[in-house]
């Protein structure tokens, strides 16, 4: 038994192509927190996540999931748009229902100034959700956030360490307590480097997620958020070159 | 407004010079049958769908006559539709007759029929490729509303519109930036800043406008080329489209910086032109339909 459900976990982690995801939002990062990593140019992903309420804005007291797609157009320019379903009420002359019928849009960008040296970490600056389009405050800007976000690499006989630090500045009072320093460890063994453990602190709790990526093109994500609260999402992903 | 004979005299009038093109025709002319898919999406409305959904086969015809000219048309068959009664008809959406004109590097192509978004009238589109990596552009149209969507209505072709731009292309990166400035069909004025990677075959874009009416607003542009990328040119030819397009329109203005198509397969990557004749920007890069069966 053990023999088989070994083999079902080597064909599972036999790709050996590089991931790193904050996949919730579709952009590269840790499970919460931004990182300074890179998707390949010309990765494009098309994914849906998860999201436990503990994960969201304050504002989003239910669990809810959302849907994304991101490209990779050059080395140093990471681009996603993420739809994320809300609870709503019908307008006025529909059937009053309460579901998951509305959502909120958002693009997030992330710029690479400095690419990681043998010395030195790569150095990235970006955002989700910088503008908003509706109502006198200009939208609701629900995971509004700035970043800067520093990388560093250790390989070792095919192992892989990394650590990553990262200052957020959110604009609404939703995400306060993800505010400030944030960062984490990753670790991808050498016998599997299409996996990824991951282990971040977000600001205001400590989570533990690991990724995969199977048969070169589906990416799958799990985390726990203070070792209790699920999430997780699928993407598909592909270069276009 | 019901038909009206000035419609009338103008569909005559193209289907003249449809017979008449077709005449100059030999053995030189080809026609492709083909269809794809339009997907519309709206989420404007709280009305307890996330997205109402409009999806349309588009089959539809170019018939490759001698010396460029170049009869087309398609069609509109709903398969699934939450946008109301309006889009619920089988009909025609395209049928145009178009002749391409080139000498002195200009580009020239005249365009006479009924073009997408329920305009008829008369087009000329224009093209100036000063260097390898910059080239203006140009669209001026003189159309009228056509619909058939609930009966056959119709106004005047008296809306003059048109647009003036100019376009940088980076081969190195296959990256291309547009910005063009105009009057469009919903009577407003505006301006488009656009920057988009060519992969192969895909073309991704962002796009940045501003109008005096709409005021700003932005978005994606997704176009996808559809295989086969093999195909065999013969005198008919049954092929699907040549591409998927998603586009992304974050204030969701339907009416905003709006030009209609006068080509079924019209779209950023390919652009009007003949790319055989006009050597520049992402028609540098390799086709994406290449002659030859199923590799």
């Amino acid at each position: 038994m053990k023999r088989i459900i070994w083999g079902i976990l080597c064909c599972f982690l036999c790709s050996l192509h590089s991931l790193t995801a904050q996949q919730y939002t579709g952009m590269t990062g840790l499970i919460h927190t931004p990182s300074a990593e890179m998707n390949e140019a010309g990765t494009a992903r098309m994914g849906a996540h998860f999201l436990n309420e503990a994960f969201s804005p304050a504002v989003l007291d239910y669990p809810t999931g959302c849907y994304y797609l991101n490209i990779t157009p050059f080395s140093w320019i990471e681009l996603a748009y993420t739809c994320t379903l809300m609870k709503g009420e019908a307008a006025a002359g529909y059937e009053q229902k309460v579901g998951y019928t509305h959502q909120d849009r958002y693009f997030s960008m992330k710029l690479r100034p400095l690419k990681e040296g043998k010395w030195w970490p790569a150095i990235a600056l970006g955002t989700n959700d910088p503008y908003g389009t509706t109502g006198a405050t200009r939208g609701s800007l629900f995971f509004s956030n700035f970043y800067v976000a520093a990388s560093k690499h250790l390989h070792w006989k095919g192992h892989e360490l990394a650590a990553h630090v990262s200052w957020r500045e959110f604009r609404r009072s939703y995400n306060a307590k993800w505010e400030g320093l944030t960062g984490g460890i990753t670790y991808r063994p050498a016998f599997a480097s299409n996996l990824r453990l991951i282990v971040e602190y977000s600001g205001d709790d400590v989570n533990l997620g690991v990724d995969v990526l199977l048969w070169k093109h589906f990416l799958l994500q799990i985390s726990l958020q203070q070792g209790k609260h699920l999430s997780g999402g699928v993407c598909y992903q592909l270069n276009l070159f | 407004m019901r038909i009206t004979k000035r419609v009338a005299l103008f569909i005559g009038v193209g289907l003249a010079c449809m017979f008449y093109a077709a005449g100059q025709s030999s053995h030189s002319t080809r026609l492709d049958l083909f269809s794809g898919v339009e997907l519309n999406y709206r989420n404007i409305h709280h009305n307890n769908r996330i997205y109402d959904l409009l999806i349309n086969l588009t089959p539809g015809l170019k018939w490759h006559l001698k010396n460029d000219w170049m009869v087309a048309a398609q069609g509109y068959i709903p398969v699934y539709n939450q946008y109301g009664d309006h889009y619920k008809k089988v009909r025609l959406n395209m049928a145009v007759l178009s002749k391409e004109v080139y000498g002195h590097n200009q580009f020239f192509k005249f365009s006479g029929g009924l073009f997408s978004h329920e305009r008829y009238g008369l087009d000329v589109k224009w093209m100036f490729p000063a260097t390898s990596w910059l080239a203006f552009d140009a669209q001026v149209g003189l159309t009228g509303f056509c619909s058939m969507a609930v009966d056959w209505e119709s106004s005047r072709m008296e809306r003059l519109t048109g647009w003036l731009g100019t376009k940088v292309y980076l081969e190195k990166y296959n990256t291309e930036f547009r910005l063009r400035g105009g009057r469009y069909i919903y009577e407003d004025w505006g301006v488009t800043g656009e920057c988009m990677r060519h992969f192969k075959h895909c073309t991704v874009g962002l796009y940045a406008q501003y109008s005096d009416k709409g005021k700003e607003n932005g978005g994606f542009k997704i176009i996808m080329m559809i295989p086969p990328y093999r195909r065999k040119t013969k005198t008919v030819n049954f092929r699907p489209a040549s591409h998927f397009r998603l586009t992304n329109n974050f204030q969701a203005d339907p009416y905003m910086i709006r030009s209609y198509h006068t080509d079924p397969e019209e779209n950023e990557r390919e652009g009007s032109f003949n790319r055989e004749k006009l050597t520049w920007g992402s028609n540098r890069m390799e086709p994406d339909f290449k002659e030859g069966g199923m590799p």
